[in-house]
């Protein structure tokens, strides 16, 4: 034993004692250790078996928690998840969903507090800046929640993190439609697009779904086509296809899709509002391109519709120019010489058009103000001759041309001063507002 | 040290102060080591062993802890259910069965068991001579396991303290260890069992420091430090590394976020001095009580805890730290926060008051964490410009009471820090930790822990006094020097005609080496005697000479010296030789008897 100096001055006797004391010690020191390792393998013991049953009963409480969660009882959730945590307060997703628990009982506050602290001790989680982002925007907090989102996208996942990323960012993509964020809403589109795989349908299709959503009927088409190529007879692609085409004025392409879609297999099992509303869009579309005057047809045919269109104009432009000229003069007291120029000139135009006999003028003291796109539209219909037969037109390619962007700027000022157009208008009006897309693929 | 007649007092039954076992009191008159023959045959062995028995102290207490702490949550599933919700019948009845348990344990079996332990383990230290017995240690364990498990609102820290001091004491006398090494075991082992307790090493070791030793000292504070990382690192061995509890990381955007950890500060002094009232009112009343109602009282106290849970606030049972998590993660209204903390100072009361064993570390933070989170969620709600955050309030909030209700002031922030792992809490933490202190320590004369030793009956040492306790210095008996002061080379002749004409009594003579040596006429005159009169002073001067003093040294420094030296010259620190003054025994003796 190194504990005390060998050479000392001492007696025989002193000698034999001391061998005594350092065997004594050493006795002391082994019996000590001894004891020690024996309170330790007890500990040991005691410690385990409290430790498997703590994990019991946090499992029990955990499993309480998640079905109360389940049956929407979030206070008993709360209660349950808490017990959990007492007996296993290392379990970050117990953690999680006590915090998950709380903001679903509303206590936003407290649940951010929970998740801002479990944040501390798990930088980077992408699960836990999702439900704060989710927090921050029941708390009407966008900026925060869009940030939060982001980290979460960004963040670390256990897992299949690209799956979970995806999920995340279609979450923030709703989130900024509802918003009204659409362009942002449209990058992060975009980016999910890039990032999902080809081969992954389902994920094509709830893009190019979520594009429409967002205002880019456009972006849609194109990746409705994009699955198309591969799966052609797609019928969920082909809707969509048919949809965004008519949304963006395709209307040549949207009928061919739908087309498809209500003559393909499988129509019968769709839902009887989804098949109606598919009809109706063909039924649209057959009548619109039957309207349009294409410059793929016969020349007969192409001016019978110019023909047809014009009809149309003219009445819807007779029919705005009386409303007009009726509706403001009741409550118009002073009108200007001007105004009653022009309400003279618009309501022989009126009588010359109209479905229906000419009022009687008020008097200018009760005309209304000026509507001078209106006038101006007027003025250029009596640019034209009173009476266009085919033959002139057929005569004259710039007469044709001409009179078609008069029918199509007819429909469209109208439609800005009298209101949406209905029936043929309505028709008319869309290939005004975009007539080379009409036939476009 | 104040007396014990100034606070309110009980005469203690004979054989039951402070929770000392009368049987005890015999085996501590009995137990006389016989040590001097081992010093003589193994010089250094008692210092060796101190380093030795440390580290196993530590162990030891450190299994003892986990096992104690194994032992609450086993009793605690088993009696009061894994959950305990309001409601339940069993949370009424179970604390009165174990009350009366435990009663008829420390009335019966257990004598010395009652209590904290925290004054038992300093009644060790001061007047057993570090003696803690065996049965003391397993009563301690035994008896405190069942009524913390009970649910009576106690804490299993003060008690673990004691059996580590046991433990200690235990294995200390197994190896005829001398006296004074005996009696520095029970603070080794106090902080071992506190540091495993809370997982908190420095804490410990300043608790000890500050609460039980009252100085630091360097003979046994490396044993200390030891002792607390040996049980320290056994607990973590089976709890794990992380920090008790879990705040985010506090970021003050302004001074003004100070003034509100102040408010806590005032608000925690308040609350301790509302918590030491009721302690030191209800404690003395109830051992006032005839000696029968002692078995019951324990019953009563957990029927009445029992009540407070079964009608709507479980959390008082138990240490409640699950409930401090809680507080610190914004789970309650600030209402209900300020509710609980109330509760918990009754349940408290009422628990320790009846004699229950179980210590007061766990409720004092409880209720400081309760108080500190419904100030910070109040000051959340009503002046959202201070950015608070709960989880910090309450942190700082049990910094706060512990500061104030035990007057360990650097103890609680060190242990805020510990049990966070969080120093960004620091400035925060000091400055409500000191206005608290310093409100209690206005409004309450005496610590908690020196109000019960007087109610016991005993007179233990005031550490916060001893801290205090101004330490005079040399140059406060320090005066000028009105003797004549000869060099070295001056003959005895020329020193003995300036001598009869100065008639001076004592003479200064100062050596060419820069020593000083001091002498009455007396011994001028023998010296002078035997040598011619033309020998230098120096060569006629005793071989030994003044020691070097200097006037910040404590004046109990110079006695040693004055049996030899009729004045002590004290020299200036920076220029030696240069004298500041000098000191007789009646300099000192005088400036100890003035006031």
């Amino acid at each position: 034993m190194s504990l005390f100096a060998l050479k000392s001055p001492l007696s025989a006797g002193d000698r034999i004692e001391r061998r005594r004391l350092i065997i004594s010690d050493s006795l002391a020191l082994v019996t000590l250790f001894a004891i020690t390792a024996l309170l330790a393998v007890l500990t040991n013991y005691l410690y385990q078996s409290y430790a498997s049953h703590q994990v019991k009963l946090a499992d029990r409480w955990l499993q309480r928690g998640e079905q109360a969660m389940r049956d929407g009882k979030p206070q008993a959730a709360i209660d349950a998840l808490s017990s959990a945590l007492a007996f296993d307060s290392n379990q970050r997703n117990t953690e999680i969903k006590l915090a998950e628990a709380l903001a679903s009982a509303g206590r936003i506050q407290e649940a951010t507090v929970y998740f801002n602290s479990l944040l501390e001790s798990q930088q980077g989680s992408g699960l836990i800046n999702l439900q704060l982002a989710r927090l921050a925007a029941r708390q009407g907090d966008e900026s925060q929640a869009i940030d939060d989102y982001q980290r979460a996208i960004y963040g670390n996942w256990e897992g299949d993190g690209y799956v979970r990323r995806r999920g995340v960012r279609f979450e923030l993509i709703k989130y900024l439609i509802e918003r009204q964020h659409l362009d942002q809403a449209r990058s992060e589109l975009l980016v999910a697009s890039g990032n999902a795989p080809e081969d992954d349908i389902s994920v094509q299709l709830e893009i190019a779904r979520t594009m429409e959503l967002a205002q880019d009927p456009g972006d849609a088409l194109h990746l409705y086509k994009t699955i198309l190529r591969r799966h052609p007879s797609l019928r969920e692609a082909l809707e969509g296809a048919g949809r965004a085409a008519f949304q963006i004025g395709r209307y040549l392409e949207a009928k061919r899709y739908l087309s498809h879609v209500l003559e393909g297999p499988g129509v019968d099992q769709e839902p009887a509002a989804a098949i109606a509303k598919n009809r109706d869009s063909l039924k649209e579309a057959t009548r619109l391109l039957a309207l349009f005057p294409s410059s793929r047809l016969r020349p007969s045919e192409r001016i019978a519709r110019v023909l047809t269109d014009r009809k149309l104009a003219m009445a819807r432009l007779a029919e705005c120019t009386q409303d007009r000229v009726a509706g403001p003069a009741k409550d118009s007291a002073q009108a200007s010489a001007p105004a009653a120029k022009s309400s003279g000139a618009l309501q022989s135009l009126a009588s010359r058009f109209s479905r229906h006999p000419a009022q009687p003028a008020p008097s200018p003291a009760a005309n209304p103000a000026p509507i001078d796109p209106l006038v101006a539209l007027t003025q250029r219909w009596q640019q034209l001759p009173v009476k266009i037969s085919a033959a002139d037109l057929e005569k004259d390619p710039e007469l044709t041309q001409t009179q078609i962007q008069l029918i199509y700027d007819t429909e469209l000022v109208t439609q800005q001063v009298c209101g949406a157009p209905a029936g043929d208008d309505a028709l008319l009006l869309r290939i005004a507002q975009a007539p080379n897309q009409v036939e476009e693929e | 040290m104040s007396s014990a007649t100034e606070t309110p007092g009980v005469n203690p039954v004979p054989g039951v102060v402070a929770g000392v076992d009368p049987v005890e009191v015999a085996a501590e008159r009995r137990y006389r080591p016989n040590t001097a023959d081992v010093q003589r045959l193994a010089k250094n062995r008692d210092e060796r062993l101190f380093l030795v028995l440390a580290i196993f102290i530590g162990v030891i207490s450190g299994l003892l802890v986990v096992c104690f702490r194994v032992a609450i949550n086993w009793i605690q599933v088993l009696t009061l259910g894994s959950a305990p919700r309001p409601g339940q019948l069993r949370l009424l009845f179970v604390p009165a069965g174990v009350g009366l348990v435990v009663a008829a344990l420390v009335q019966l079996v257990f004598p010395a068991a009652r209590g904290s332990g925290i004054n038992q383990t300093k009644a060790a230290l001061y007047i057993y001579n570090g003696y803690i017995s065996f049965r003391t240690v397993i009563g301690k364990f035994i008896t405190s396991a069942l009524s913390i498990g009970g649910g009576f609102s106690l804490g299993p820290e003060d008690p673990s303290l004691q059996i580590g001091a046991g433990v200690a004491s235990m294995v200390s006398r197994r190896l005829n260890l001398s006296r004074e090494r005996l009696r520095m075991f029970a603070p080794i082992g106090a902080a071992a069992g506190l540091a495993a307790a809370f997982n908190a090493p420095i804490s410990a070791i300043l608790f000890v420091v500050e609460e039980v030793i009252g100085r630091w000292s360097a003979a046994v504070l490396g044993s200390i430090v030891l002792a607390a990382i040996s049980s320290v690192v056994v607990a973590r061995w089976f709890w794990g590394p992380e920090p008790m509890f879990r705040i985010p990381v506090v970021t003050l955007r302004g001074p003004q976020e100070l003034l509100a950890y102040a408010v806590l500060g005032v608000a925690g002094g308040i609350a301790s001095l509302i918590f030491s009232k009721a302690l030191s009112y209800s404690r003395p009343h109830l051992r006032r009580l005839p000696r029968w109602t002692w078995y019951i009282q324990p019953a009563v106290a957990g029927l009445i805890v029992g009540a407070i849970g079964y009608f709507g606030a479980p959390q008082v049972m138990g240490p409640g730290y699950n409930v401090i998590d809680q507080a610190m993660h914004g789970q309650f209204t600030w209402k209900f926060l300020m509710a609980l903390a109330l509760l918990k100072i009754v349940a408290t009361t009422i628990s320790f008051s009846s004699g229950t064993p179980g210590g007061m570390f766990a409720p004092t933070l409880f209720i400081g964490a309760m108080l500190g989170a419904s100030i910070g969620t109040f000051e959340k709600i009503f002046f959202p410009s201070f950015h608070v955050s709960v989880g910090s309030y309450a942190l700082v909030g049990m910094g706060v009471l512990f500061a104030a209700f035990l007057r360990v002031p650097l103890t609680s922030v060190f242990m805020v820090l510990e049990v966070s792992g969080n120093y960004s809490i620091v400035l925060p933490v000091i400055l409500a930790n000191t206005i608290a202190y310093l409100v209690s320590r206005g409004l309450q004369p005496y610590p908690i822990l020196e109000t019960f030793t007087h109610q016991d009956g005993l007179d233990l040492p005031s550490m916060e006094e001893q801290r205090e306790e101004m330490v005079l210095h040399l140059e406060d008996a320090l005066r000028p020097v009105c003797f004549p002061v000869f060099p070295g080379n001056a003959t005895l002749q020329e020193v003995s005609q300036q001598l009869g004409q100065a008639d001076a009594a004592i003479l200064l003579v100062k050596l060419h080496d820069g020593s000083w040596y001091s002498m009455n006429r007396n011994e001028f005159t023998s010296l002078a005697a035997i040598q011619t009169p033309d020998t230098p002073l120096e060569r006629a001067l005793k071989p030994d000479r003044v020691p070097l003093l200097f006037p910040d040294l404590p004046l109990d420094s110079a006695i040693p010296y004055l049996s030899r030296w009729p004045v002590l010259p004290i020299q200036n620190r920076a220029s030696k030789g240069i004298l500041e003054g000098v000191v007789s025994l009646d300099d000192v003796l005088g400036r100890y008897q003035r006031p």
